[in-house]
């Protein structure tokens, strides 16, 4: 049995804020490993509403990488609790878009570690070292 | 513009992602009457398969969903 971490944090103000708290805190012990961690701003993303979706961005102009967290609620049986991707806001051709690892997750004791290893090779390298491309065609 | 992209996915396709597009259209109905600024980007993902089965929405520039 998973030991979520937050699991309300769609119902409660403040368990949402300390949901904040945990994926900058996180963010932070991995830029700690990174000499360009300046060059890292958060958030990214514009988010109108506590939901979730996302509940963490960062992006480096500089490397032109970026990270987006979604926290979901603890799902149905059956339901994934940690998925990742690879995507690209912005035209995958321009010069100007960013690469992006995004993440969904419910986070918990037991997907933590996982979590933390997908964050510090993307800030280390840009590479999860894939056997094949997680993302899918963009359809414009 | 988002029933315009439907409309190009393949039956399967849809199939996959009929619960991420009711999610989708849901979040533009009740987006703030004054828009969403960007940079703005969000995931609506089928939790039932892995790899990023999903619709994605994304503001790049400027502001979008404002009501008329």
């Amino acid at each position: 049995m998973a030991h979520w971490l937050f699991p309300d944090f769609l119902k409660d103000s403040s368990a949402y804020a300390n949901a904040q708290h945990h994926w900058e805190a996180l963010w932070q012990k991995v830029l700690g490993t990174t000499e360009l961690a300046a060059a890292w701003q958060s958030p990214w993303m514009n988010n109108p509403f506590p939901d979730g979706n996302p509940i963490f961005s960062a992006v480096c102009s500089t490397l032109h990488r970026g990270v987006r967290i979604i926290q979901e609620e603890p799902g149905e049986p059956g339901d994934t609790d940690l998925d990742w991707w690879l995507d690209h806001f912005g035209e995958k051709d321009e010069p100007d878009t960013i690469h992006e690892l995004v993440i969904a997750c419910c986070p918990s004791r037991e997907n933590a570690a996982q979590i933390e290893q997908l964050l510090r090779r993307w800030v280390a390298s840009g590479d999860l070292n894939l056997r094949q491309p997680v993302g899918e065609a963009e359809i414009n | 513009m988002l029933d315009r992209l439907w409309a190009k996915l393949s039956p399967t396709e849809q199939a996959e992602r009929a619960g991420c597009y009711a999610d989708a259209r849901k979040y533009i109905q009740q987006a703030p009457a004054n828009g969403i600024d960007a940079p703005f980007s969000k995931s609506f993902r089928n939790r039932k398969r892995k790899g990023g089965v999903r619709i994605d929405l994304e503001i790049r520039a400027g502001k979008a969903c404002v009501d008329n």
